[in-house]
């Protein structure tokens, strides 16, 4: 529906999550790779992010280990977040696709 | 070692500034990740990391409370608003009167315009709530109100409408709205501490206390001490909690009066007792009025969230139930 653009982080968070469960660690160095080194996100920025899409029941928790000593809380999308990651892709694709064939039209008339 | 020590310290340092909840659910996992990612040696958090850290905490502490729980906390806010509000005016209205017994108590007596039959008023009020009578106090509290808005009804104009006058109406105002809009003095008392209640009554006398014996003698020091007894305390009940800011935020419109009227003299026929000029007209109108300007403010800033949260629940379908208003 009538459903605002996510942000950037957010984007990558989810996209970092639609591969499987992960802990907050893990999707800092995830989000990294997806976006090429370009986005590096902080933990302040992380949970900010974690307890809203938590709120909003795009995200939950998964499970807890212990790893040296540190607790772990690994994050997994719920239905409705891969739903509306799939609603934002869609978005991307169909403008990303209207950019593309205006850019075809404009070299064919060069 | 003392230096993963130290750093782990000056992380959790950060950390305290989330709200008590996040902590309990995430400052362990938080910290783990925070540690994790430290460079070997590392002994501070970085300006960057910190910075985030605290912006962190702060977009967490202003998050708007979901619906349900934002407008629960409001009616517990005017709860205690609607308890508070007749002992702080019955202790200060008190600790005027004491001046009285003093050599300069006429003196005083008439600066403060203050009365016995007002005084008795406002014990019955102070009477009801503690025997929480809401509707009663609701009753006698808007009898109050027409009985002190009378005289103005017929004074020639906005000009003579003192901040006295205003200090009475707002405080009568606020708290017959705020019995009627929360459950009163009943959930009041359950939500009030001792400490709370001792904090809170401390202000009026220690306000009154200044007007009564150091105004005389040192008229700007004693409108300094009080204006800063007043700000402080609303200051320091707003930080204290989710609930205190909401109390704090409708008690800050009788604070504010309760500081002006001792800026501007009060008047009975517009012009001022003790000669001040520059006190009377634009200034004192302005600082009249400047309230009510700003809770047109509020109003209109409530209504367009209200309107653009009714549009959020259209939009995001049944499934995040209702949206209510924080007010």
């Amino acid at each position: 529906m009538n459903q605002r653009p996510l942000q950037e982080p957010t984007f990558l968070i989810l996209t970092a999550l639609a591969a499987g469960a992960q802990h907050g660690y893990g999707i800092m160095s995830d989000v990294g790779q997806i976006s090429g080194g370009r986005v590096k996100l902080r933990a302040g920025t992380l949970y900010a992010a974690l307890d809203r899409l938590a709120a909003e029941r795009l995200i939950e928790a998964d499970r807890e280990e212990v790893v040296d000593g540190r607790l772990r809380r690994y994050y997994r999308l719920t239905g409705p977040g891969a739903q509306r990651l799939a609603t934002e892709v869609e978005r991307l694709r169909a403008q990303a696709a209207v950019a593309s064939r205006r850019l075809d039209l404009m070299g064919g008339l060069a | 070692m003392s230096g993963t020590a130290g750093l782990e310290g000056r992380y959790l340092r950060l950390l305290a500034l989330y709200p008590a909840e996040h902590r309990r659910a995430h400052q362990e996992e938080m910290l783990g990740v925070l540690m994790t990612g430290a460079r070997a040696g590392q002994r501070r958090p970085g300006l960057a990391e910190s910075a985030d850290l605290i912006l962190g905490a702060l977009r967490i502490r202003l998050r708007p409370a979901p619906g349900r729980l934002a407008g629960a906390l409001w009616r517990d806010a005017l709860a205690v608003v609607s308890t508070l509000l007749p002992l702080i005016t019955l202790v200060y209205l008190s600790v005027l009167e004491l001046s009285l017994v003093g050599e300069h108590g006429v003196v005083v007596a008439v600066f403060v315009r203050s009365g016995a039959e007002r005084l008795a008023v406002w014990a019955a009020l102070t009477a009801c709530v503690l025997l929480r009578l809401r509707r009663t106090a609701a009753l006698v509290g808007a009898g109050m109100l027409i009985w002190a808005a009378a005289p103005a009804s017929y004074t020639p104009g906005w000009m003579y409408l003192s901040l006295t006058d205003m200090l009475i109406f707002v405080t009568l105002g606020l708290e017959v709205a705020a019995l009627l809009a929360s459950p009163g003095p009943r959930r009041g008392w359950q939500i009030l501490t001792w400490p709370g209640l001792g904090a809170a009554l401390a202000v009026p006398v220690a306000v009154a206390s200044v007007i009564n014996w150091v105004w005389l003698n040192h008229p700007f020091a004693a409108v300094a001490i009080a204006i800063a007894v007043i700000a402080l305390a609303m200051a320091g009940t707003a930080v204290t909690s989710a609930l205190g800011w909401r109390v704090a935020a409708p008690l800050s419109v009788p604070g504010f009066y309760a500081a002006a009227q001792l800026l501007v003299m009060p008047s009975i026929i517009g012009t001022s007792y003790v000669s001040m000029p520059g006190w009377e007209g634009p200034l004192r109108i302005t600082l009249t009025f400047l309230p009510v300007a700003a809770l047109l403010g509020v109003a209109v800033a409530i209504a367009r969230a209200v309107r653009a949260g009714h549009h959020a629940a259209a939009a995001s379908g049944p499934d995040d139930g209702p949206v209510q208003s924080a007010s």
